[in-house]
């Protein structure tokens, strides 16, 4: 079988697309705690609709993901939610924005805040900078024999060509 | 086999090893759980290990190939131990270059002069002499056979890198396959990990299929260029006599 260097690189494209896409879905979830109070800021209890969304910047309109919890638990102003277990959660790993409505409407809504992943997600770099060197080194030697076997091959041809003159 | 059968099975086994990969780049990232301590960095376990077993694989089959070559003097283990010390040492790279990029993260620094990790290193050192001693000795039959001598000697190496862990205290972790009380992997690493050295194995014979095309074909080619000169020779000696 002769590798062809257009095949060895779309088949390099797909598999890195793939880690692409792959690295982009690995926050499927976002364990998030909040407080809430009423307006006379004494702590809210009781049960609550919370509808979040997320935003890349402070101040953007358009929401990039939003999700609604029915009957959230809220005991002394503290509940948790674990955002993208309704709609799934596709943020790479940067800063984002979360803003929630509440109701009940007398309970206080918090203003937009920022939301990073997790302590370890720097760390992803450094996956991915493992997984890009192991690819690349497999495609780029796969390469190299096709390369090496197309030269072997035409040398053949051309050698048994000149041993069939020789011969007649 | 008939070329036209083998170019089919090299094709074949060339698919199943990309279908594979992909499978496994899904298990990888989106299949198996993130490990609790390390995040998902520990995710480069799936191909620095396998990596790690090509390369002991691929030594391995130097080492077997050496001995049938010294007990039977026949070319194809030469050509077979020459293609499989290339493709261990590929990988063995590929080891020593993912084990730091983990380590960075994990230990703080990015090598240690730990039992497992020099051994290792020596072990890479041994394989890439081996392969400078193929291009430097002249003659064929003298190279297969100094070369047969060193891939058995320096394979005495692997089980030492082997069994490092268990025998010197070591940064580097305890096995997390038949690694004795306490160690283990979730059944779902388990699973993805199993998957990946299935595909790295598949990887490697693919590999040295092609490999080993390539040697015999430079093989035939100076074969066929002997052959060549030597009919040259006869003509142009047959010249001389007319």
């Amino acid at each position: 079988m002769t590798i062809k260097p257009q095949h060895a690189v779309l088949t390099l494209l797909v598999l890195l697309l793939s880690i692409s896409a792959g690295y982009s879905q690995t926050a499927r979830y976002y364990h998030f705690e909040g407080a809430l109070s009423k307006k006379d800021n004494a702590p809210f209890s009781g049960t609550v609709d919370l509808e979040f969304k997320i935003y890349k910047t402070p101040r953007a309109e358009q929401a990039e993901w939003r999700e609604t919890h029915r009957a959230v638990a809220v005991e002394n102003g503290k509940f948790s939610v674990m955002l993208g277990s309704h709609t799934p959660l596709k943020l790479s790993f940067y800063e984002y924005y979360l803003d929630f409505t509440v109701s009940p409407e007398d309970v206080v809504t918090p203003p937009r805040r920022m939301i990073v992943g997790s302590g370890y997600n720097y760390r992803l770099w450094f996956l991915f900078a493992a997984y890009t060197i192991v690819w690349l080194a497999i495609f780029c030697y796969v390469l190299i024999l096709g390369k090496k076997q197309r030269k072997i091959s035409t040398e053949l041809n051309a050698l048994r060509h000149e041993a069939q003159e020789i011969s007649a | 086999m008939p070329d036209k059968t083998r170019s089919v099975w090299a094709f074949l086994t060339g698919a199943a090893v990309f279908c594979a990969m992909l499978v496994n780049l899904y298990l990888i990232f989106q299949f198996a759980p993130t490990e609790n301590s390390m995040g998902h960095v520990q995710r480069i376990f799936y191909f620095h290990v396998p990596s790690a077993w090509v390369a002991f694989l691929s030594f391995f089959v130097v080492f077997v190939c050496s001995v049938m070559y010294l007990i039977k003097r026949d070319r194809k283990y030469d050509i077979i131990a020459s293609s499989s010390s290339e493709i261990g040492v590929i990988f063995a790279t590929l080891v020593l270059i993912t084990g730091p990029i983990w380590a960075r993260p994990v230990w703080n620094t990015w090598w240690e002069w730990s039992p497992r990790l020099t051994l290792f290193l020596v072990l890479w050192f041994i394989y890439l002499a081996y392969l400078m001693l193929r291009n430097f000795v002249d003659g064929e039959e003298r190279r297969a056979r100094f070369s047969a001598v060193f891939g058995i000697a320096g394979f005495m190496n692997v089980p030492l890198v082997y069994m490092s862990i268990r025998l010197w205290r070591d940064i580097h972790p305890s096995p997390v396959i038949a690694g004795g009380e306490g160690s283990g992997l979730h059944p779902d690493m388990r699973a993805v990990f199993f998957f990946s050295l299935f595909t790295f194995t598949l990887l490697y014979f693919w590999l040295l299929g092609l490999r080993i095309k390539i040697e015999k074909g430079q093989i035939s080619i100076l074969d066929i260029k002997r052959a060549l000169s030597l009919k040259r020779e006869e003509l142009t000696e047959g010249k001389v006599e007319i």
